[in-house]
């Protein structure tokens, strides 16, 4: 408040002297790190503080309950390096993301192109396809214990018209994560649907009604117009749904336990397990902390090879 | 004025939390404990319910690591161990021996165990149970077999039994004997103790469930499914209760419920026996924790002998399966006549009495479950030889057991 009356009235006593933009940009950064701070300060407090101290953990020995542990430098690491468990984690992280993600952008796209389209009851349609994303994810969860159940589930039910025999999904060593999969697609797509949606919607008409004169069909359209336009938002999706995928566990906690025989213990999960199973929090913290540089790599990537090709000019 | 701060200054308030479930003796319990407020002014007692025993557990985590844990605690049997090793918990032996009205004689010495480290007493037994056989004699009659008299009570009839009730449908079996949990709890403890194996040494410096008796079981659980007489399963409850699996191993915890909801002739046995007879101890017990001073503690202790009392432990068992502690509760009315209405909820104390026996108590139990639970599954469902699962299994256990003697 001080600041903004201070910055009106510099604008008024003093128009276009130099030295006084330059006091006004100053006050204007400070108010903008004033109205930063209360933001800043809960981030710091519960997001960055932790994950400073997941570090010192992960160079610890430290047990959840026990108060005491010694500092192992990088024991914790070097065991990671040698463990089978998180590879085969890494392997099943690395088969949801390259199945998941694929198929969720896919879809999404696919949707928002259908619902941008005006027609009656699309408002309708549109929350229907948002619908799993607000839904809470275990009351999803109970849903697809029935609808997976090997005896009285729907998918078997529904399979079973087709002659497709009996399956126990969740149960099943090679079915388990693509029935966990097709979960995560069910409840996630709805939501790169609606960035996708505004996206579309963003787009001029100008463009299409040009390329229709010129004679382009639908696939032209989409391939020239549509697809390019859209290139900033796939490549926001890829990121959000990387890095939200390579954490994936709610899922495969309440589905699965990461079982059968370790086929959707995923990276997350496994470091719960050390984590909150045998108490290994030193340990589980060097899985954290694995998993953060990863991502950072893996983001940086995208900037550099993805990122740089997305155009934003209109 | 002057009474009122007096009275408020002697006032002592502690805080309880349970992981009794609605079906599980909870509005039974929390009666219990605020008839306590009712009965004396000295002690305010607020019951909290923190969830099952796997979220009471990570809230206990979480309270021990921000430094606010309740007064008394309730865990599950394998999981007070953690607590136990980090010196959260009050040892309870001083008011056993000095307190009169302890009645240390009048306790379950079996069920003690459950809470005894060394010669250290950390908790109280309180919702105690075993396994018990389940069995729908109404499917018993169909394949000619009378419920009265040929309930399985070894190995041998069980797979036996178990046969008979087979019925296939395009190669699929659509009625069974017995389910297999592939994440079988308790219920590993009850075949491997009585394949005459278990999971720790005497000693208690080494695991040693991947010997003979390890292999044995599942070699037991191979021959159940090969013979049509199991299949494995994790829907266990709901396939005996609509009839599809005629027999199932569940706790006594249940007992009252199952009763109640059964639309069949519901009967139920100890478990059956191999080369001895073993009931694992499962349920909960009541920790006092290492918080607040004294006066707390001894509110604490004041607390426990209530809940712990014949009538009130009667009335607790009665309502639920779970075995009342003391032997005098069996005497009270309360139960005399539960038993009467429902002979079966006495099954359990017999069993118990007999051969039941503690969980294996160490701080870091849950992952020693699930790298047997994966043994599990490797042999059930993935065709891995026995000894190899339960080797890698054993391994991972041994390694945690020189992680925490450090």
């Amino acid at each position: 408040m001080v600041d903004a009356r201070a910055g009106r009235r510099g604008k008024l006593s003093a128009p276009g002297r130099r030295s006084t933009a330059a006091g006004r940009k100053r006050r204007t950064a400070l108010t903008a790190y004033l109205l930063l701070l209360p933001a800043f300060a809960v981030l710091f407090t519960f997001q960055f503080l932790p994950a400073f101290e997941v570090i010192r953990l992960s160079l610890t020995d430290r047990l959840l309950l026990r108060p005491d542990s010694n500092f192992i430098g990088l024991d914790n690491f070097v065991r990671l390096w040698n463990d089978p468990r998180f590879w085969n984690s890494v392997r099943n992280t690395i088969y949801f993301v390259g199945v998941s993600v694929p198929i969720q952008t896919g879809l999404a796209l696919v949707f928002a192109i259908a619902l941008a389209r005006r027609f009656r009851g699309v408002q309708f349609i549109r929350t229907v396809f948002f619908l799993p994303v607000v839904a809470s994810l275990v009351a999803v969860s109970v849903v697809w214990d029935w609808i997976f159940h090997p005896r009285i589930g729907l998918l078997n039910e529904v399979l079973g018209w087709f002659g497709i025999p009996m399956q126990s999904w969740l149960q099943d060593p090679v079915l388990a994560m693509p029935s966990i999969i097709l979960l995560v697609v069910w409840s996630g797509t709805g939501y790169y649907m609606v960035i996708y949606l505004a996206g579309v919607l963003d787009i001029p008409g100008e463009y299409y009604e040009a390329a229709r004169i010129d004679g382009a069909n639908r696939w032209q359209l989409f391939r020239n117009i549509t697809w390019p336009m859209l290139a900033p938002v796939t490549y926001l999706i890829l990121i959000l749904q990387m890095i939200n995928s390579f954490q994936v566990f709610t899922t495969v906690y309440v589905m699965t336990g990461g079982g059968p025989v370790r086929r959707t213990e995923v990276v997350v999960f496994y470091l719960y397990q050390r984590a909150f199973d045998s108490l290994e929090f030193g340990y589980a913290s060097a899985i954290s902390v694995a998993l953060f540089a990863f991502l950072i790599i893996l983001t940086i990537f995208q900037q550099q090879f993805i990122g740089r090709r997305v155009s934003y000019d209109r | 004025m002057l009474v009122l701060g007096t009275a408020y200054a002697q006032t002592v308030n502690i805080e309880v939390w349970h992981s009794l479930g609605e079906s599980f003796g909870a509005p039974e319990f929390e009666a219990i404990a605020n008839r306590f407020n009712d009965v004396q002014d000295e002690i305010v007692v607020e019951v909290v319910y923190a969830g099952g025993y796997t979220d009471a557990l990570q809230r206990a985590q979480a309270a021990a690591a921000a430094g606010n844990l309740p007064n008394v605690a309730m865990f599950e049997q394998t999981r007070g161990a953690g607590f136990v090793d980090a010196g959260n918990v009050l040892a309870l032996n001083s008011y056993l021996e000095n307190d009169p009205e302890a009645n240390t004689d009048d306790l379950f010495e079996r069920l003690l165990s459950t809470c005894t480290y060394g010669d250290t007493l950390y908790c109280m037994p309180y919702n105690n149970s075993t396994p018990l056989l389940y069995y729908n004699g109404d499917l018993f009659r169909e394949v000619g077999l009378d419920p009265e008299t040929d309930a399985p009570t070894t190995w041998e009839e069980l797979h036996d039994v178990a046969a008979k009730f087979a019925q296939e449908e395009n190669g699929q079996l659509t009625r069974w004997g017995i389910g297999l949990a592939t994440s079988p709890g308790w219920l590993m403890d009850a075949y491997l103790g009585q394949a005459g194996g278990r999971f720790l040494n005497e000693a208690g410096d080494e695991f040693v469930f991947d010997g003979e008796a390890g292999v044995a079981t599942f070699n037991y659980w191979l021959q159940l499914i090969e013979d049509k007489a199991a299949i494995a399963s994790s829907s266990q409850t709901e396939d005996f209760f609509s009839g599809r699996q005629a027999m199932m191993m569940a706790s006594t915890a249940n007992l009252v419920n199952y009763f109640d909801t059964a639309t069949f002739d519901l009967h139920a046995a100890q478990l059956p026996c191999n080369v001895e007879c073993y009931a694992p101890i499962g349920g909960g017990n009541f920790y006092i924790m290492d918080v607040g001073d004294q006066a707390e503690h001894d509110a604490s202790w004041e607390f426990m002998k209530w809940i712990l009392s014949p009538e009130n432990a009667a009335e607790f068992a009665a309502a639920t399966g779970y075995m009342a502690p003391r032997p005098s509760a069996l005497e009270t009315p309360t139960l005399v006549e539960a038993f009467a209405s429902l002979p079966e909820a006495r099954i359990t104390y017999d069993q118990m009495a007999s051969h039941g026996y503690s969980r294996t108590l160490v701080p870091f139990w849950n992952e020693v479950h699930n790298a047997y639970g994966i043994a599990t599954e490797e042999v059930l469902l993935a065709g891995i030889p026995p000894e190899e699962a339960l080797s890698v299994a054993a391994q991972e256990a041994n390694r945690l057991l020189d992680v925490y003697a450090r």
